[in-house]
């Protein structure tokens, strides 16, 4: 069974790349949103409460990038191979652009408080939008050459984030923990 | 068995004889040592928008009643205009421009944490808090160590104890910072700074409360703390009640502090509530401050945001009334000090309604104070003016807690401390300047001998000062600061030398 469903999954490879892709989203993302806070902390918190501040972020940032690696992953477990592995990174990188895209997209349309009746009503067609947006997009990386091949390459650069990215989540666990325990 | 000689035994006795009467001593240590302290406090409630204090529509028969029981201060002042200055002006007997704790959802200096008032009577009392405002939460986050029993903001409301930070109980204060404000921010905002793992919080805290807003008892839709939660205030104080009946269980001593949410906004009262007051009682009109020029509030708004926060204030009267009963018949009124209080007040005049920003007037900075002695019958009325930073030294004269800070505060009369008319009392709002800076920028009223001076230092206003004769004109209609030069210097010098003693430590 486990090694059925291996079988199913993309090479150690391509799933890195995905991963990088996902990574930097979600970290580039978060660390673009606390440079607009960060002159309010500078106000109130000390230099190491800010280093604690990213230190959740960076841990937070690592599972999600795991979730949306794993959104990435569910369609080689599902679709033929043809439809989805056999170009897994370009496919996988499209994916994981366009549903945090989407995410994004769909807050700031509802960007208050009272405005919650509106964003949870409209999740379902918001969501069916961003599936078939997201496999003709899928579609269309899997089919044009240079589109694929230029996916690839940019998976490929991205990876170079990864020597960042890591290193800084394990060093805002310790930090994390260590607050924590103490 | 070794033998002990007559002389090391007659040495060691005097030991060991104070060694079992220590131990003796911290076991003796019961709630008739030590009555419980439990202080309620209700958020954004103002002193005078109570009937207890004269307002002429019937919001607090309940405090009325309770205050029966009480000594009563009539003229009690926040020292902050919003939560966070006010709370840990509170809990500190310091100054904001002391504590520090002065931007919206900031933190008290690293190094007076240890020196609150959960803090002081971390010796001898089993600790319990609540704080309904996220705010006041992040305070009490902060007391070295942690407290006995500290409840999750959310509690006792729908959304239930679900936020990361109850799951970071070390790190509370910070821990909210970064997921409340930053990665899932809580207010609605639509940047959060986590991308996937917010939207998806975001989605399953939404759809609940989507779900579950419509409540019968509530027409206008349920309180919310902003957005954090709904919360009904009848299974709020039930919560309380239930908890504070706890007490009775045990033999040690209690120090419990509830800082309620309501009447804080949106006012959302019950059904029961909501049919009070249609009245024709006009309130006086006032000039539009400066500052509130540009929102263009029609008076008509604001009146209708008075009737809706009195109504609101009456329910949570409503509900005290019910908790002090319950307190009442279990005997914990006769074991225990009560204060009831709040954090600043709330203002519907001059262009403005709420509080914080930089409105410094009479509605938002009086606050009530009732405090109930152990099997207290008699009420006493205090007159003379009296700042919520006098709290703490009162507690620690009350318990014989120790601090090692100097306080800003004193002992509140009828509890040891000497009733001053003349007395200087300080209230500002500094957020526009670093915690770890001289405040240059701030609004600062100060009262002294029935005069209050606002002073708008690094605004750039064509007056600098306000001032106002609040014995004969208890509105803040009349502005003396230009007819009444004398005066305004004598304050104004005051004024200025207490906030340069305050930056002295500050400059470098």
């Amino acid at each position: 069974m486990l090694a059925r469903l291996r079988e199913r999954l993309p090479a150690r490879g391509e799933v890195l790349g995905v991963f990088a892709a996902a990574a930097f989203v979600a970290y580039t993302w978060t660390l673009y949103i606390s440079f607009w806070r960060l002159p309010s902390w500078f106000f109130f918190l000390s230099l190491g409460e800010i280093v604690a501040l990213y230190a959740y972020a960076f841990v937070m940032n690592f599972a999600e990038s795991l979730l949306l690696l794993s959104i990435a992953l569910v369609p080689c477990l599902v679709l033929p191979q043809s439809w989805w592995r056999n170009s897994f990174v370009a496919r996988g990188v499209v994916l994981v652009v366009v549903v945090f895209a989407s995410a994004q997209m769909h807050l700031s349309k509802y960007p208050t408080l009272d405005l919650r009746e509106g964003f949870v009503g409209s999740q379902f067609s918001w969501w069916l939008h961003t599936l078939w947006i997201t496999a003709f997009l899928a579609l269309l990386a899997g089919r044009i050459g240079w589109f694929k091949i230029g996916l690839e390459k940019f998976a490929d650069q991205l990876s170079i984030f990864l020597y960042l990215y890591i290193p800084m989540t394990a060093i805002g666990l310790v930090v994390m923990i260590a607050r924590n325990i103490g | 068995m070794k033998k002990i000689s007559r002389r090391k035994f007659l040495k060691l006795a005097p030991l060991v004889a104070a060694g079992t009467l220590s131990a003796v001593g911290r076991q003796a240590l019961t709630q008739a040592d030590h009555p419980n302290i439990i202080i309620i406090l209700f958020d954004a409630m103002s002193a005078l928008n109570l009937s207890l204090h004269g307002y002429p529509r019937e919001t607090s028969p309940s405090l009325t009643r309770f205050a029966e029981r009480c000594t009563i201060y009539h003229s009690h002042y926040s020292a902050g205009n919003f939560t966070t200055p006010g709370t840990a002006s509170m809990l500190t007997g310091l100054l904001p421009w002391r504590h520090r704790a002065f931007h919206y959802g900031g933190l008290i200096a690293r190094d007076l944490a240890s020196n609150t008032m959960l803090s002081l009577l971390g010796e001898e009392y089993y600790r319990t808090a609540f704080c309904q405002n996220p705010w006041a939460d992040r305070l009490v986050g902060q007391v070295p160590g942690g407290i006995e029993r500290f409840l999750a903001l959310t509690s006792f409301s729908l959304r239930g104890d679900n936020l990361p930070m109850d799951h970071l109980p070390g790190d509370r204060s910070l821990a909210s910072i970064a997921s409340d404000e930053f990665l899932f921010d809580l207010s609605g905002g639509d940047r959060m700074g986590s991308g996937i793992l917010g939207y998806l919080y975001r989605t399953a805290h939404q759809r609940i409360e989507v779900d579950r807003e419509r409540d019968p008892r509530y027409p206008r839709g349920l309180p919310e703390i902003d957005g954090y939660a709904l919360y009904a205030n009848q299974e709020i104080y039930r919560g309380v009640l239930k908890e504070l009946l706890e007490l009775n269980s045990s033999a040690q001593p209690q120090f419990s502090y509830f800082h309620l949410y309501s009447p804080h906004q949106p006012y959302k009262p019950d059904r029961r509530h909501l049919q009070l007051f249609d009245d024709e009682i006009s309130f006086p009109s006032k000039p539009v401050h400066i500052f509130n020029s540009a929102r263009g509030y029609a008076e008509s708004d604001i009146q209708d945001r008075r009737l809706r926060y009195d109504q609101q204030v009456a329910h949570v009267d409503t509900e005290f009334g019910t908790l002090i009963d319950g307190l009442d018949a279990a005997g914990i009124l006769d074991t225990s000090y009560v204060i009831v209080t709040s954090d600043h007040g709330e203002m519907f005049e001059r262009g403005f309604f709420g509080h914080g920003e930089r409105m410094m007037y009479e509605p938002v900075l009086r606050i009530p104070l009732l405090i109930h002695a152990p099997g207290q019958r008699q009420r006493r009325d205090i007159y003379s003016p009296t700042s919520n930073v006098d709290l703490l030294p009162t507690l620690e004269a009350m318990t014989g807690a120790a601090s090692s800070v100097r306080f800003d505060g004193r002992i509140l009369p009828g509890f040891g401390g000497e009733e001053d008319e003349e007395r200087t009392l300080f209230s500002m709002e500094a957020s526009e300047n670093s915690a770890f800076a001289p405040v240059k920028k701030a609004v600062i009223a100060m009262h002294k001998g029935g005069y209050k001076l606002i002073a708008y230092p690094g605004y750039d206003l064509e007056r600098e000062y306000e001032m106002y004769n609040l014995v004969e004109d208890p509105q803040e209609l009349n502005d003396l600061s230009t007819r009444d030069s004398s005066t305004l210097g004598i304050l104004r010098e005051e004024l200025m030398d207490s906030l340069s003693q305050a930056n002295a430590s500050y400059h470098r």
